[in-house]
Order: structure tokens, then sequence, then C-alpha cells
């Protein structure tokens, strides 16, 4: 085999990427094949021509149905889908950011509930509850506690369902009593939390995780952070990806899609999992960068924001950033470095110098 | 001698080192690049050809198609008579590509050579040309 040296996927992508939106001819269309082609051989061996293909399957989603091209980067794709189950215990379980930043929320938490008789937890965005039935095993046997209010708001009743199921099942030391919520949290009118609240007392701490970016309007975003404002919560916690996918302007959104992800994968390469779990793993992110890349400024869904900007919307609405985190990991490996960040005041998941996930903790001054 | 010429492409014949040379520029439409690789091979089972340089420098992208069609012509050139077969590499990244996917096609790769300039690509056809003859 002869060889010669090869640009690189990602500057390839980058070419690619300036056609957007409509200058996709036939010689434009046949450069993107051309990549996908050089990418499809060789994609199990190689996270980059992996990443690279997900996001030519996104574009070629907005280049349109009409084009014939020699390859169905599908075909080649569908063999790595793994079941949605396995990959969401894998996710839960595994997947560091996810598994030790909700570890990290859950033990701040924790110490502050301690000391307190009750506590009431809204979790936005509560799931199927994995997160909030971890944080109740954690807080089983806290002396003093007798009763925990949890409050979870859900588009997807089926989750809530699930959730509910959970902590009914839950042998713990305490009393819990869970009001499911279904709804998106941009429409929910949180005047109707008030005849929970009134029955109840201690701390109230809010949380939500990887929920606040889908809410699909910046206005509405800060509607829902001045609703949280008014309940005069004991801390407010946001976990959320740290990247700019609300950029309107596609390239530059692009250049922040593929530098987030690409680090993602870099860490998906390093789990100690089968192939066949990891593969699954970066197709089932595949689906994001379609979102991000693919979809219509009005139909996107994953539009994640930086920290620093959720900051912004915090002190807007009267929060101040508060640094009581506990039980901040020493070393998770990985690659992840898990940093406490003073510009934003929250604690940086990072992978050599890109920030992925960033934590934040927020709490009212009176 | 001068056996096309066109915007996108110029198919020259020397008679004196026997040398075949497309130069080929911009984006070439699938026809024309298969009548060109057509014409290539029939003028090689009909003439004296030792060494047949394909200049990509200024080539844009060509499908897999294509890329595939002219290596699976390579083979019936080398029976035909024709020593060795050197590409200039080309600028477009594209390009590189659709090149490379004909390099790992993988025929008589000792009889193929990539280069970055068409002097080099001469140097080494007179070498290869040397070594088999």
């Amino acid at each position: 085999m002869q060889t010669f040296p090869l640009p690189s996927v990602y500057e390839a992508l980058l070419l690619v990427m300036q056609n957007y939106p409509d200058n996709f001819n036939e010689e434009k269309k046949l450069e993107v094949e051309a990549l996908l082609d050089h990418c499809i051989r060789g994609l199990e061996s190689s996270s980059e021509k992996f990443l690279a293909t997900l996001f030519i399957k996104a574009i070629r989603k907005h280049i349109g149905s009409s084009t014939s091209f020699e390859h169905d980067e599908n075909i080649y794709l569908r063999k790595f889908e793994v079941s949605q189950i396995e990959l969401f215990n894998f996710l839960i379980n595994e997947f560091p950011f996810v598994r030790d930043a909700q570890k990290l929320v859950n033990s701040s938490i924790v110490s502050l509930i301690r000391g307190h008789e009750e506590a009431v937890i809204m979790d936005i965005g509560i799931g199927q509850g994995v997160q909030m039935l971890n944080l109740l095993k954690m807080l089983d046997g806290t002396e003093g506690l007798r009763k925990i209010t949890m409050i979870g708001i859900e588009p997807f009743g089926d989750a809530l369902k699930v959730a509910k199921e959970k902590f009914s099942e839950a042998d713990l030391s305490f009393k819990v009593e869970f009001y499911p919520i279904c709804e998106f949290i941009e429409a929910f009118d949180f005047s109707g939390l008030k005849p929970i609240l009134s029955k109840t007392s201690g701390p109230l701490i809010v949380n939500e995780s990887l929920a606040l970016h889908h809410v699909p309007r910046l206005i509405d975003r800060h509607k829902v952070i001045q609703c949280v404002r008014a309940l005069k919560p004991k801390a407010f916690f946001l976990t959320e990806p740290n990247t700019d996918h609300f950029e309107p302007d596609f390239y530059k959104r692009f250049q922040n899609c593929y530098n987030h992800y690409f680090h993602i994968f870099q860490v998906i390469d390093t789990i100690p999992s089968d192939y066949r779990v990891k593969d699954g793993l970066k197709l089932f992110f595949g689906r994001e960068i379609d979102d991000v890349i693919g979809g219509g400024d009005h139909d996107r869904s994953e539009k994640h924001e930086p920290a620093f900007r959720w900051v912004e919307k915090l002190l807007v609405a009267g929060f101040v950033m508060v640094d009581r985190f506990t039980g901040l990991p020493e070393d998770i490996g990985h690659g992840i470095e898990v940093v406490f960040n003073p510009i934003t005041g929250g604690v940086d998941f990072k992978v050599k110098k890109e920030t992925v996930l960033s934590i934040l903790q927020a709490a009212c001054v009176n | 001698m001068q056996l096309i010429y066109n915007e996108n492409v110029e198919l020259i014949y020397d008679p004196d080192s026997f040398e075949l040379l497309q130069t080929w520029k911009g984006f070439v439409p699938s026809g024309l690049f298969r009548e060109v690789i057509d014409t290539s091979l029939d003028f090689i089972r009909s003439n004296k050809v030792d060494l047949l340089i394909s200049d990509t420098s200024r080539q844009k992208v060509i499908s897999g198609n294509d890329a595939e069609y002219a290596a699976s012509v390579l083979d019936a050139m080398f029976t035909a008579g024709l020593f060795a077969m050197a590409f200039v590499l080309p600028q477009d990244v594209f390009t590189r590509f659709s090149l490379k996917k004909f390099a790992d096609a993988g025929i008589d790769a000792d009889r193929v050579g990539y280069f970055n300039k068409i002097e080099d690509a001469r140097k080494w056809g007179g070498f290869v040309k040397s070594a088999k003859g």
C-alpha cells in the first residue's frame, strides 16, 4: 500500500462546513462524499473518523435527501447501535462526566441538608429519578432526618412513573413524599408549588442536571431561573455542558460542537469497556450532533451555553455564586481534571484545556 | 504530441522519452475523466509508453467510483507495456482522499509512485524503467 501525507479530517470538515447553507453544488457534494469515504474506512479504529462521520451525517441532513450519494453512512453506523437501556445504565454508572458530576452535586446537597429534620428537593428534569434516588441513598441514615419532600418536574410522564416507583421501593431511614409534575419547565406555573411548600419545612434545594439547555428560548431560561429565585432556595445547583451551541452562526457553532464532542470522545476512548458499548455511546452523542448541526434554529433542542452565561442569568435573577462544594474528587482518571473555576465560582470538568462540563451552585443572600 | 486539450485536462505524449502526461485542472466531470482514462489506455496499447504521469496538483475532487475506475484500468495499462505510473500529488484536500482510495487499491505498488513535483516523478520513472528493463 502506497502512502503519502493526508490532511486531518477536521481540516477537511472545516472546508465542508464553509459551504453551509446553500453552496453544496455537485463538486462540493463530491467533497463530502470523498471525506465520508475516507472516514468510513477505518471507522472502528479512529475516534476522529467516527466523529467526522457523525458530522457528515448531520450535514447531509441539511443538504437533503434529493442528493444521491455513493455511500449511506447509516449503513455503516447502524452496526454500532446499542439498546437505549444499556446505554442509559452505562451513562449513569460508567460515564465519568455524568457519574462524578452527580456524585459531587449529591454530596454537596447532603452536607446542606445535614442537621435538618426535613428538607425539600426540587429536581428540574428529574427523568427516571436516578440521580435523586442516589441522593436519597446517600442521605439514608442521616441523624435526625425525618422527611424529604421531593418535587420532580419532567415532561415525560413515563419517566416520572419509573421515578415514583423507585422512590416508593427505596428502603430509607426517613419518609419520602414525592410530587411528580409532568410539565416542560418553561411552561410550568411555579405558583402551583405553593400548596406543597406551605406544608413543608426545612431548606429547599433546587437541582437541574443537563436539563435547562433544553429550554429553547433565552427569555424562558431567564424566566425559569427567576421563578426558582422567587422560591428563595438555600441552593440551586446547575450541571451543564460548557459549550456554545446557542450560537446562531453555523460555522462558529460547528467549531464549538466539534471541539466539545472531540474531547468527550477522547474520554470515551479511555473507558475500560468493550468497543461495542463505547461506539454505541459515540453514536448516542451523534444524535446531539445531529441536532446541533443538522437542526434548524427553531427546532434544535441541544442549545448548550457556556457556564459563564448561566452565571450571568443567575446573577441577573438575584442569586450569588457560592463555593460550598463537598467531596471534590482528587482524581477521577480518564484525563479529566476536576477544578474550581474562580471566574464562574463553579467546578469544571476539564479534558486538556477544554472545559466539557460545569457545575454551578447559586444561593440567595436575602 | 497533444492528444486531448480542454479547460480541465491536457493529455500529451512525448515520443522522445515515451512519457504520457495527464495534466488535470479544476473539477473534472465524470464523463470527461473516464474518457481521458480510456484514451490513455488505448494509446498505451497502440504506442510505446514507459511512464504515465498524472499531474493532479491542480485537480479538484473526483468521485469514489471514478477513482475505482481509474484503478481498475491500471493493470491493463501495465499488461499493455507501461513500466510505471507516477502521480504529482494534489493540493486539494479532497482530491488527496480520492487519490488515497486509488492508492489503497494496491495495484502493483512498486510501479506506482507519488511525488510533490513533476521532476521527481520523471526521475523516479527513469529509475523504475532501468531497474525493470
